[in-house]
């Protein structure tokens, strides 16, 4: 586990950089040139914009995921003796309290198939994506 | 033209933001957390503050509530900008205070969009 979370972190540090460098270019593009007098260059950009915020996404999920096997090696050992159905659950409920976005409750029961996977749940969040509301 | 803080502890996020609002002409401050957007915005006068929820040390319903409580920004719109999409936490963020609420991933046209409608 403790060989996942670092993996998992490697794997995040080399995307930094080259998303970095693509959201630099992409706001030095739309700097360099009027995107509204460019409506086909000011699509292309938006659009950019958008699937990579899917990338940032990614890294949220994966820092939860790193997160959580970083709490199981300090805090719950697997290999103690008598670890049985109800320290599972104590170190599910642990784990579960950790996670601070909706999204990341449904990664969680997906990833380790623990309660119910809410189905209509995740098609709403996905329909509310891009949304906006005013108070 | 206006002046906006984008507060995301997410760089990329935080680039992809102020790529947005910048091309559109606007003058963009960041801050990646909560703290030091408080900070930034104690020290100077935004027309628009558009901050993530999930982030460390002060998450952005605090700072939603927090900047309500200073005169300079008791009518300032505070747009939220998040992943989160459920009922409860958007009541949450509009019992702090909060302008309106935005789902990510943003599309630019349409969060430019809404910036000019609150600015108004």
């Amino acid at each position: 586990m403790e060989a996942a979370a670092v993996l998992l972190s490697l794997a995040m540090r080399d995307t930094e950089h080259p998303v970095s460098d693509l959201c630099g270019a992409l706001r030095r593009i739309s700097h360099a040139a009027p995107l509204s007098g460019h409506p086909a260059l000011a699509k292309d950009v938006a659009v950019c914009i958008q699937s990579l915020q899917f990338h940032d996404r990614l890294i949220q999920q994966l820092a939860a995921v790193r997160g959580l096997l970083a709490s199981v090696v300090a805090e719950a050992p697997l290999d103690v003796a008598g670890f049985g159905a109800h320290r599972w659950e104590e170190m599910l409920k642990m784990l579960r309290e950790r996670l601070s976005e909706d999204s990341q409750h449904h990664l969680f029961n997906l990833l380790l198939r623990t309660g119910v996977v809410d189905v209509e749940g995740q098609c709403n969040l996905q329909e509310e994506e891009g949304g906006v509301e005013l108070f | 033209m206006p002046r906006i803080l984008a507060v995301d502890d997410s760089p990329s996020m935080r680039q992809m933001v102020s790529a947005t609002l910048s091309s559109a002409g606007y003058e963009v401050e960041q801050a990646e957390d909560g703290v030091q957007a408080l900070q930034l915005a104690g020290r100077q006068r935004f027309d628009l503050v558009i901050t993530d929820v999930n982030m460390p040390n002060m998450d952005g319903i605090t700072l939603v509530r927090e900047l309500r409580g200073k005169p300079n920004y008791k009518f300032v719109p505070l747009l939220i900008l998040t992943t989160e999409a459920t009922s409860e936490r958007k009541m949450q963020g509009k019992s702090a205070g909060a302008t309106g609420w935005l789902v990510k991933p943003f599309n630019p046209e349409r969060l430019l969009a809404t910036i000019q409608k609150v600015l108004v």
